[in-house]
């Protein structure tokens, strides 16, 4: 027990002084010695008072888990943390299910799912969040990632934006917007390329938001857009390839007319005949 | 006469006229006991669907205190484990006997009872679960709902269901364990996760015993619990861990089943397959006056899932028979999807906010508003060939042609309008509509909707059910219809928990 109490010590010590190196280092051996104290997966039929608290201090620490991995952008760590807070906050002793940093962690979750692009995973949780938590959009903090998913979905970027732009003064948040921008520009690209033929870079630059023309360049280069005389072309002919072997049924696309009206008035006859052999068997 | 003896002591003081009916109340439950325990002897659970076909009748004429405790008084030997028990349950603690039960009881045929290890002598198997099935419906409809919890956690649990292992008994387990969730529900504890546990437990041992209807029950309750906790995760988990039967399972178990998949996958965005999940619940379920809590909610969900989808179900849909009043909010959602006007639909959503929490699809509703937007630009572009961004700002109200030329880019990548935005001019311009007719693609549907045709005409056929045996073709083809009948009647008291607000 003197060996945890002073690695939390420890551990909280450096979490206050943002040293989220030695937290990460710190973390893994203070989880051990939960395990061997019994308090890491809690048990609630005990309702000691004595082991609520000492539950309690474990949710701190898994919090403290979380934070440093959201500062270090560990996401993958950072949700299997959220996975064992979680049977901390929707259990139903009152005294552990409530924590200052609840709403923070549980936002945050929701902001990494969005920005993976993981949307299933996002609704899914928004789904069990408004059986449990009431009034979920009045929540300040709980209310965010739900707004920015919801002006991305409806290509209100420029909302979005601005409320990222704004951000919350938690910096938490300010370590993490970083990445929901880069999210938010990709869908913005995405829907670009589909939606212009071509455009000069300067009207790309303010439409992803970018600082200057150079940044663009590398964007085009990156989603592979030819870029001549200031002026982007997006290839669009590519696209349109697809579309024509999805209603080819997935014949190879060889270029000769008469070949494709051939086999399509085979298929023809080839279904007719099999409606013909069906309807003989029924009647 | 010996009925009537009994009768003067369970209601000493009542008149001839209850003691009669109650008389026949007595009869009636034996009658359906009868054919109950003669599957213990056939090994034929077509008995036990017989007898559960009974049990609507029983429980809306002969379904008492007195005329339970009476029965329980008279088929119970003293000697019976279960005997104290049940009395408790039904009587109140109040004690109870009958003068001449042992006389009756050596009446009744022998299939009743079962000789123990210990060489006492007890009610068997089915009798002793279909009478608990009765005592659960009892305590239901007379609403005492926390002594059905009790009874469920201290009887039926672990004395009737982990402890008999017959097939026969399959079709009662399942009603068992449906009326042990009703009482959680009851008590509005619905997202209980002990219960959960023990419902898993018993899953496995149905899966392994190839107790089908007990095992979609289990699956279906479980789900149910999943969702109504909101835990969408883990039940998309649960569904792709076990594997749903598909023989010997009565259609109401699957149209609920395919009821929850469908909801599962609208939540995870899934909404083509949602919406075949969601017809098919509606294909399969009854079309009664029982099943319309069910239809009702399944028919909010496929309005929902349509919309999502982008398309506007029919204005029928809404006017089908005791359905107008339920759908009344999805109407006023419809109809502003369709419009196109999100003022509106800010409005109709707060509006009918509670409702559609109620409903458990407010959050899927709440999506729908970027399908608003997108009605909206559908509609301009589709009504002009060239448009400039600050008309469709001001036609949307948006707040700058920025987020106009935005939302329309957004739509271009949905593929709900076939455009192209010219940025330094400031407008959009509609491409050519492709003539589908031009294409494959009629004739590709056809072709799915003729396979769909001949498959369903192909599993129809399969699904029939031909005699057995040629020689006695008269005879079975009355069981046939006799078995019909039974089927239907038995689908009724299924979805009878609908009233209750089973959904």
């Amino acid at each position: 027990m003197v060996a945890l109490g002073d690695l939390v010590k420890t551990l909280n010590a450096a979490f206050e002084s943002k040293d989220y190196e030695s937290c990460e280092k710190i973390i893994p051996a203070v989880k051990l010695e939960l395990i061997k104290n019994k308090i890491f997966l809690p048990d609630f039929t005990n309702t000691n008072e004595q082991y609520i608290n000492d539950l309690n201090i474990t949710k701190r620490i898994l919090e403290i888990g979380a934070l440093t991995n959201i500062f270090l952008s560990r996401n993958e760590a950072f949700e299997n943390d959220f996975t064992q807070l979680r049977t901390f906050y929707f259990c139903k002793n009152e005294k552990l299910a409530n924590s200052e940093n609840k709403s923070k962690i549980i936002c945050l979750y929701l902001l990494v799912l969005r920005s993976d692009g993981d949307v299933t995973k996002f609704h899914s949780e928004l789904e069990y969040l408004d059986r449990h938590i009431p009034n979920l959009e009045d929540d300040k903090l709980l209310s965010y990632p739900i707004k920015v998913d919801r002006w991305l979905m409806e290509g209100l970027y420029q909302r979005a934006w601005e409320l990222l732009d704004a951000g919350l003064n938690i910096p938490e948040f300010d370590v993490f917007n970083m990445t929901l921008m880069t999210a938010i520009r990709d869908e913005i690209a995405h829907s670009t390329e589909m939606a212009y033929q071509e455009l000069p870079l300067s009207s790309i630059k303010t439409l992803l938001f970018l600082d200057n023309e150079k940044d663009v360049e590398t964007v085009a280069d990156d989603r592979g857009w030819t870029v001549s005389n200031g002026i982007v072309k997006f290839n669009q002919e590519d696209e349109d390839d697809e579309d024509e072997d999805d209603i080819d049924d997935g014949f190879e696309n060889d270029g000769l007319d008469f070949n494709k009206t051939a086999r399509d008035r085979l298929k023809v006859i080839d279904n007719t005949l099999d409606y013909a052999i069906s309807l003989e068997t029924i009647v | 006469m010996t009925a009537d003896m009994m009768e003067v002591d369970t209601n000493g003081d009542g008149t001839l006229v209850t003691k009669y009916a109650e008389e026949n109340a007595v009869e009636s439950i034996l009658e359906t006991l009868k054919e109950i325990s003669r599957a213990t002897t056939s090994l034929d659970s077509r008995h036990v669907w017989r007898g559960l076909k009974d049990l609507s009748s029983i429980r809306k004429s002969s379904l008492n205190q007195a005329s339970l405790a009476a029965l329980v008084n008279i088929l119970y030997p003293d000697t019976s484990a279960f005997k104290d028990p049940l009395l408790k349950y039904i009587n109140d603690n109040h004690k109870s006997s009958v003068p001449n039960a042992e006389k009756l009881r050596s009446e009744y045929p022998a299939s009743f009872y079962k000789i123990t290890p210990q060489k006492t002598i007890e009610v068997s198997a089915e009798l002793n679960s279909f009478f608990h099935l009765l005592v659960q419906l009892y305590l239901l409809d007379s609403k005492k709902f926390t002594e059905l919890v009790t009874f469920n956690t201290k009887i039926v649990i672990p004395t009737i269901l982990d402890i008999y292992n017959y097939r026969s008994l399959d079709l009662i387990n399942a009603k068992l364990w449906f009326y042990i969730i009703m009482g959680y529900e009851s008590v509005e504890d619905i997202a209980n996760t002990e219960i959960r546990s023990t419902m898993i437990k018993s899953l496995k041992t149905a899966s392994l015993k190839h107790d089908n209807e007990t095992k979609a029950m289990l699956i279906n309750l479980i789900l149910r619990n999943f969702l109504a906790d909101g835990d969408v995760n883990s039940a998309d988990d649960f569904v792709r861990k076990v594997e749903f039967p598909t023989t010997n399972v009565s259609n109401p178990l699957e149209a609920r089943y395919y009821f929850y998949l469908s909801k599962i996958n609208a939540i995870q965005l899934d909404y083509t397959t949602a919406s075949d999940f969601v017809i098919t619940a509606i294909r399969k379920a009854p079309h009664n006056a029982n099943s319309l809590g069910f239809l009702q909610q399944a028919h909010k969900l496929q309005c929902v899932i349509q919309l999502l989808m982008g398309d506007i179900p029919e204005l029928s849909f809404f006017h089908q028979k005791d359905m107008q009043q339920s759908l009344y909010p999805y109407y006023h959602l419809t109809n502003t999807v369709k419009l196109g006007d999100l003022k509106k639909f800010s409005y109709i959503i707060s509006r009918f906010k509670t409702q559609l929490i109620h409903d458990n699809n407010y959050q899927l509703c709440v999506r729908l508003r970027s399908n608003v937007i997108k009605t909206g630009i559908r509609m301009i572009s589709l009504t002009y060939k060239k448009i400039s961004l600050k008309d469709i700002c001001l036609k949307l109200r948006l707040d700058s042609e920025q987020a106009a030329e935005y939302m329309v880019s957004r739509s271009i990548r949905d593929g709900v309008i076939e455009a192209n935005i010219n940025h330094e001019k400031g407008y959009i311009e509609t491409s050519e509509l492709l003539n589908v007719y031009d294409s494959n693609n009629p004739q590709k549907t056809f072709d799915a909707r003729m396979q769909f045709v001949t498959q369903l005409h192909d599993e129809s056929v399969m699904a029939m059910r031909y005699p057995e045996d040629n020689k006695k073709t008269k005879s079975t083809s009355q069981n046939n219809d006799a078995d019909s009948a039974d089927y239907l009647d038995d689908i009724s008291d299924f979805s009878d928990i609908d009233d209750l607000g089973f959904l």
